[in-house]
């Protein structure tokens, strides 16, 4: 019998056979997140094992260790970083069973789940009890908590309530020992020492794996409402959105889309967008009906200061709709149809501000090197409520994914991007996974700070099985 | 596969994107749980199999035909994998692929009784000379009545019967019986069906029939909208379902119906809601019975979840058929309701068993059921 026969017998013994699979058909739905990289290369594992419990969590990760077969976690498999894929094969660990919602304490304003609970399950727990869970991505319905923790992620409310760390007050992991420890808990400062909260957060599974949370949860804002803006550039959108940080408006939404996104994200709703729109913003609003209604008026002022034309209700909605992606709301995404000829992919890269005409601009003129002259890519940019606002650009990759010289010349085109952010002082922002996308450059921004990085993994992980040759570690 | 290869666009759109949208929803992979099971897992399936990176054979068979048909992924996704999870589904039968059995015997009765029942046609054909519409020649509509009717409902048909001769409509009843080839075509037997469908247009034109009246959802999904696909003529004929005729009925005062001081909830047939867009016309049907509470449940009209049995699903997967079946009747529950109504044979069935193995206790019936028994003239 093969190690991996053995293996898979003994994952059999501790899930059951329902839950564990070696056959290539089940192996090949695995082998490809939200992210390009599993069309460049083979991640297929060799066996998936889908545990019900936490202890069988460790049993698993017990079996991994001792056997030293890598191991992979995945959630619900919209990560756009390629973090979850099976860089040396091994074995899947799918986390989807995992998916009670355990507790909602409005009292306290906590709720706590287990790790491979859907976003959309907590958001809606929680408001079943009252109360408003703040991260919200447009993957909520697929996407899990741990998931999310493990590759960070935006919330189409995060321009007020942040990323989704800034809401986790307790983890419960699985060490590569198979150890269970917990850290935090329910008391929001729950961190008497370091906060090893932040070993786990963003780290996509390579320390630990995630399976319980404790998050916050927020008093529901009785009233909603938002408008949206065109602009004729990148920078007077941006100078909008400081201009209403400056007035004190704390929205929870900031959209920031190129012409290219608005018109992905307007295929299935078919909403005309006018012709002399090249930037749009969504502002986002909530609070009482007068906070809301003053918030929109100071929007609307600054936004119009700058040289913004106020966009179409039915395209603020549409628009909205394409992006609040929930139970109700699940018939208005457009995220395949806007897929056929284009795959997903992003340079997750913070410029400072004031080089964010500089760096669009390098964007141009290397399209232009590329020979992508008559082609648009999609950017987009998401308010957080840190600093002003930080930044990101995320490209709808127009490539024929068929063809192996596109996606290499695609690869090409991000490493130069990746390192003129880097140049012009800019970071990787691991605001949407690190994985294999951007992980060939983190050694570039770490510098000396990057051997701590691998001595802190050599002593939570020693046999590197926690997601092995992923996020820039060895294999 | 040169058939599938009208899908490779979804099937690339869907491994560019890997939302996963159409996997919560599942209700094939709600209980067997590996992503292969969904949607998005046949996609990918689909996908790798015109790659050439993947090969066809019992296991991927498994995989594709554990799928109710329901369409619910179609909504979440904006493409209608349902369809080319269906096209992938007839690839492998006519390939001879080993299918589960449970599919198999779908086809392979249908083959050889003329229905999924392996019922003898013969008792079906004497059953509906029996009743007397059978022996007139001419009126307004032709009752089609379905496999699952005649061999296992036929309570069902007596109430229908039982509205309609109240009212006085001008029905009759074709004298043999003939499956509309609905449960073959969809585990992939696109040969038998077509058969049936000819079958059943021929009688159609030998009875000179017009309007077709349909009670089982499924029939009238496979009459309305799939026999122009099979056949490839749209067939000369008007397809009514039940609720569409019972509707005029009352809205015309032919036939009353007396109170019934009851919430209830109503379950959309797939066949009937999200691939024929019937929504409305049920829920006005039922509201329409004085002093009915109809409430809606967490799912409904084209975001419905489903029974479980559709697809041949029932036959290939019966325990997990029934375990969702249960937490549909467990939804119905929680809406307060003490009765679920709902306006198809193949789903009564179902959500029966479904409740039966949770001990639910509520009631269910077809909108005909509780109708009929309400009758005041």
């Amino acid at each position: 019998m093969s190690d991996l026969s053995v293996v898979e017998k003994k994952l059999v013994d501790i899930v059951g056979i329902k839950f564990v699979s070696s056959e290539l058909c089940d192996r090949l739905a695995y082998s490809k997140d939200y992210s390009i990289e599993g069309i460049a290369d083979d991640y297929t594992p060799d066996i998936v094992v889908k545990p019900g419990t936490v202890d069988e969590v460790s049993e698993i990760v017990q079996i991994a260790n001792k056997m030293n077969v890598p191991i992979y976690t995945w959630g619900g498999g919209t990560s756009m970083s390629g973090n979850p894929l099976a860089v040396e094969h091994g074995i899947v660990l799918d986390m989807k069973r995992l998916n009670q919602v355990l507790e909602v304490d409005p009292d306290n304003l906590t709720i706590t789940v287990q790790a491979g609970t859907t976003i959309e399950n907590i958001f809606n727990a929680a408001l079943d009890h009252g109360v408003f869970f703040a991260h919200h991505p447009e993957s909520s319905l697929s996407s899990t908590i741990g998931g999310a923790l493990s590759c960070m992620g935006i919330s189409i409310y995060g321009a007020k309530y942040g990323y989704v760390y800034d809401q986790v007050i307790g983890l419960e992991v699985i060490l590569s020992s198979g150890q269970k420890i917990r850290v935090g808990g329910k008391s929001y400062l729950s961190l008497p020492t370091h906060n090893l909260l932040n070993l786990f957060l963003g780290a996509e599974g390579t320390f630990g794996i995630i399976t319980e949370v404790i998050l916050k949860v927020y008093p529901n804002p009785p009233t909603r409402d938002r408008i949206s803006y065109g602009f004729p550039d990148i920078m007077s959108a941006i100078e909008a959105c400081k201009s209403a940080h400056a007035a004190g408006c704390w929205p929870e939404t900031v959209f920031v889309f190129d012409r290219r996104s608005l018109v992905q994200y307007m295929e299935r709703a078919k909403t005309p967008i006018p012709d002399d729109v090249s930037m749009a913003v969504l502002f986002g609003a909530s609070g009482s009906s007068e906070m809301v209604e003053i918030t929109l008026q100071v929007l609307a002022k600054c936004s119009e200061g700058q040289g913004g034309t106020r966009l179409p209700p039915d395209l603020t909605q549409s628009w909205w709709n394409s992006i609040n992606i929930g139970k109700e709301t699940f018939d208005q995404s457009n995220f395949a149809l806007s897929h056929t000829e284009y795959e997903p992919d992003l340079v997750d890269a913070c410029v400072p501000l004031s080089k964010f005409q500089d760096y669009s601009d390098f964007c141009d003129d290397l399209k232009k090197e590329f020979g992508w002259v008559d082609i648009d890519f999609g950017a987009f940019i998401v308010g957080g409520p840190r600093g002003p606002i930080p930044f990101c650009i995320y490209f709808s990759v127009p490539i024929d994914t068929r063809i192996k010289a596109e996606i290499d010349k695609w690869f090409q085109f991000k490493e130069r991007m990746y390192q003129r952010a880097l140049e012009l002082g800019g970071s990787l922002s691991n605001a949407n996974g690190l994985g294999l996308r951007s992980s060939p450059w983190v050694q570039d921004q770490l510098g000396s700070a990057w051997s701590l990085l691998t001595d802190l993994k050599s002593l939570l992980d020693p046999k590197n099985i926690l997601n092995r040759g992923n996020r820039g570690f060895s294999s | 596969m040169e058939r599938l290869a009208k899908y490779e666009d979804w099937a690339r759109a869907c491994m560019h994107v890997r939302c996963g949208f159409c996997r919560e929803n599942c209700p094939a992979y709600s209980q067997l749980q590996l992503d292969s099971y969904a949607a998005k897992g046949k996609m990918t399936i689909l996908y790798h199999l015109l790659k050439g990176t993947l090969e066809p054979d019992e296991v991927v068979a498994e995989r594709v035909f554990a799928c109710t048909s329901c369409g619910l992924c179609d909504v979440a996704c904006g493409y209608n994998q349902s369809e080319a999870i269906h096209e992938l589904k007839t690839v492998l039968y006519d390939q001879g692929q080993v299918l589960p059995e449970g599919y198999m015997k779908i086809s392979t009765k249908t083959r050889e009784t003329g229905n999924p029942y392996s019922a003898n046609s013969d008792d079906g054909s004497t059953y509906l000379q029996s009743l007397p519409e059978s022996k007139l020649s001419s009126a307004e509509y032709t009752l089609f009545l379905g496999c699952t009717q005649i061999y296992r409902e036929g309570d069902e048909i007596d109430f229908l019967l039982k509205l309609l001769r109240t009212a006085g409509v001008s029905f009759r009843i074709p004298t043999e019986q003939v499956c509309c080839g609905s449960p073959a075509y969809r585990v992939g037997d696109e040969a038998q069906a077509r058969t049936q469908a000819l079958r059943v247009i021929n009688l159609f034109e030998d009875m000179k029939s017009e309007k077709i009246l349909v009670s089982c959802a499924g029939c009238f999904r496979m009459l309305s909208n799939d026999y122009e696909i099979i056949v490839g003529d749209n067939p000369k004929f008007e397809i009514v379902h039940s609720m569409k005729l019972l509707h005029k009925l009352v809205q015309e005062g032919r036939i009353k119906i007396g109170s019934l001081d009851a919430v209830v909830t109503y379950h959309d047939p797939c066949h009937l809601g999200r691939h024929s867009e019937v929504y409305e016309v049920p829920r006005e049907l039922i509201s329409s019975i004085p002093q009915i509470n109809l409430v809606e449940m967490e799912w409904n009209r084209k975001f419905a979840k489903c029974c479980g049995a559709g697809g041949g699903f029932r036959s290939g997967k019966g325990e997990e058929a029934i375990a969702i079946a249960a937490n549909r009747v467990r939804e119905a529950k929680a809406t307060g309701a003490s009765i679920l109504v709902t306006a198809c044979p193949f789903c009564l069935r179902n959500l029966r068993d479904g409740a039966n193995s949770i001990s639910a206790n509520m009631k269910i019936e077809s909108v005909e059921s509780m109708l009929s028994k309400l009758l005041e003239r």
